[in-house]
């Protein structure tokens, strides 16, 4: 197999991961619940992976909310930081785990407007100028999840601060692949799974919050202590973590991290590397036909292949074709981001995504660029 | 509870364990324990100093956030920081 779906999740994993989720399964109990063995092992997983998430991002393990996905902590933010009758700011390049809380907080009377981006990216007077004297927050991604291009953290958050507005960061397809330092930044809330650039696994995902910020939890339950109060305790990370965690995922998360602040530039640069070499083998084809973007910046590479009569090939059947013909996994369709389709002229049909990842091989990605002549040349 | 422990408590988990691991690498002597029923804090989980730790033994640990300090005696737990 030749995995280029990076972008939808990172294959391989480490050895590294799996061998802490196998340790933490047998070793590991309920966090915090207990003084138990096996609770105060699965205490210290918990701990030890918020302090490196928080040397990741520049930020107090304090902050760190752990949580099963980014779509996860985006929800904990908007529906946590938003009230009816409040303004948000988002763009049309969002994936929808930003835009379907926004809809959901629009229907409790949350008003909404989506800047329209340009050429793959947001800049700061688009988003100021979108900015009401009501709104509580801009949400938006760091980077595309379909045309990769990334945006102007800083200089977003710089005119958000400005105006007092909490930024509120989608970083899916940026953590761990490119640097987010929030002790420089003014984000609010940064938001991404363990499972992509991160290498961790599945099921976990990170929110870290900046001092001051709290949102209402969205959910409530057992947090193993002060048993008897009606309520979620009152400080971060607890009042955003109602019941077990996943112990052996974090364990595997842990593993990861720790893995990738040890080397935090060498892989997501051989992940770029193989995606700017797909990239120029794709536009060299002359049947390829990609969105016209500036400010690519992580290995995320979509477009369309075109026929031997210039019409768009079916995406699906793209995608399948390479599966079949070479083991090829890419992602085709909409990639949970209706907006960037239409915005961007692919609503008819979707786009093949490729996304190659720091083990992908200069053959693998001249296999895919000959798997796509192929495919045009048998059309 | 051997008389002259000292117990520690929290307002969070993440503060009990973070209080441990700085324990475990200052040496300082003692354990996690579940809260004892006698004491109200917001964790679940406490430190317990034994008796026979030197009066100093916290002192590396003063930063930390801990919600408070018992001695206990006589099945009770007094209050050393209230």
């Amino acid at each position: 197999m030749i995995y280029l779906d990076n972008a939808a999740t990172s294959w391989p994993k480490p050895d590294a991961v799996g061998a802490a989720m196998v340790a933490a399964l047998a070793e590991a109990g309920n966090p915090g619940r207990s003084a138990h063995g096996p609770a105060l092992a699965a205490g210290r997983i918990l701990l030890a992976t918020r302090r490196l998430a928080a040397e990741l991002f520049g930020a107090s393990p304090d902050r760190v909310v752990l949580t099963g996905s980014a779509t996860m902590g985006l929800n904990l933010a908007i529906a946590g930081l938003l009230s009816p009758g409040d303004h948000a700011v988002t763009t049309d390049l969002e994936h929808n785990s930003v835009l379907r809380p926004l809809y959901a907080a629009r229907q409790r009377g949350v008003a909404l407007t989506i800047v329209r981006s340009e050429r793959g990216q947001v800049g700061p007077d688009a988003v100021a100028a979108a900015l009401r004297p009501e709104t509580r927050a801009v949400v938006l991604n760091h980077a595309s999840n379909v045309l990769g291009t990334v945006q102007p953290l800083d200089e977003i958050a710089a005119v958000c601060a400005a105006r007092g507005v909490p930024l509120i960061v989608d970083a899916a397809q940026t953590a761990g692949a490119l640097p987010v330092d929030l002790a420089g930044v003014p984000v609010a809330a940064l938001a991404c799974g363990g499972h992509k650039a991160l290498h961790g696994p599945a099921g976990t995902g990170l929110l870290v919050l900046a001092e001051g910020v709290l949102p209402k939890p969205l959910l409530v339950g057992g947090t193993g202590f002060d048993s008897f109060a009606e309520t979620m305790p009152a400080d971060l990370p607890e009042a955003l973590e109602a019941g077990t965690p996943n112990v052996p995922g974090f364990a595997g998360l842990n593993a990861a991290l720790e893995l990738h602040l040890a080397d935090p530039a060498g892989p997501p640069a051989a992940a770029l590397a193989a995606a700017a070499r797909l990239r120029a083998g794709l536009a060299g084809l002359g049947c390829w036909a990609a969105p016209d973007v500036v400010g690519w910046g992580v290995p995320v590479v979509s477009g369309s292949v075109l026929d031997r009569a210039g019409r768009v090939i079916d995406p699906g059947e793209v995608a399948d074709q390479l599966w079949q013909r070479a083991g090829i996994a890419v992602r085709a369709g909409y990639h949970c981001a209706p907006l960037v389709h239409r915005h961007y002229g692919s609503e008819a049909t979707g786009l093949v995504r490729f996304s190659p990842g720091p083990t992908t091989t200069d053959a693998e990605i001249d296999a895919a660029i000959a798997t796509v002549r192929a495919i045009h040349e048998a059309s | 509870m051997e008389a002259g422990a000292l117990v520690v408590t929290f307002a969070r988990t993440v503060d009990a364990f973070a209080f441990e691991d700085a324990a475990r690498t200052g040496g300082v002597p003692g354990r996690l324990i579940p809260l004892p029923t006698g004491i109200a804090a917001s964790c679940g989980l406490a430190w317990l100093l034994p008796a026979a730790a030197p009066p100093d033994a916290l002192a590396p640990l003063a930063a930390l956030r801990r919600e408070g300090v018992y001695r206990h005696a006589d099945r009770r737990f007094a209050r050393l920081d209230a």
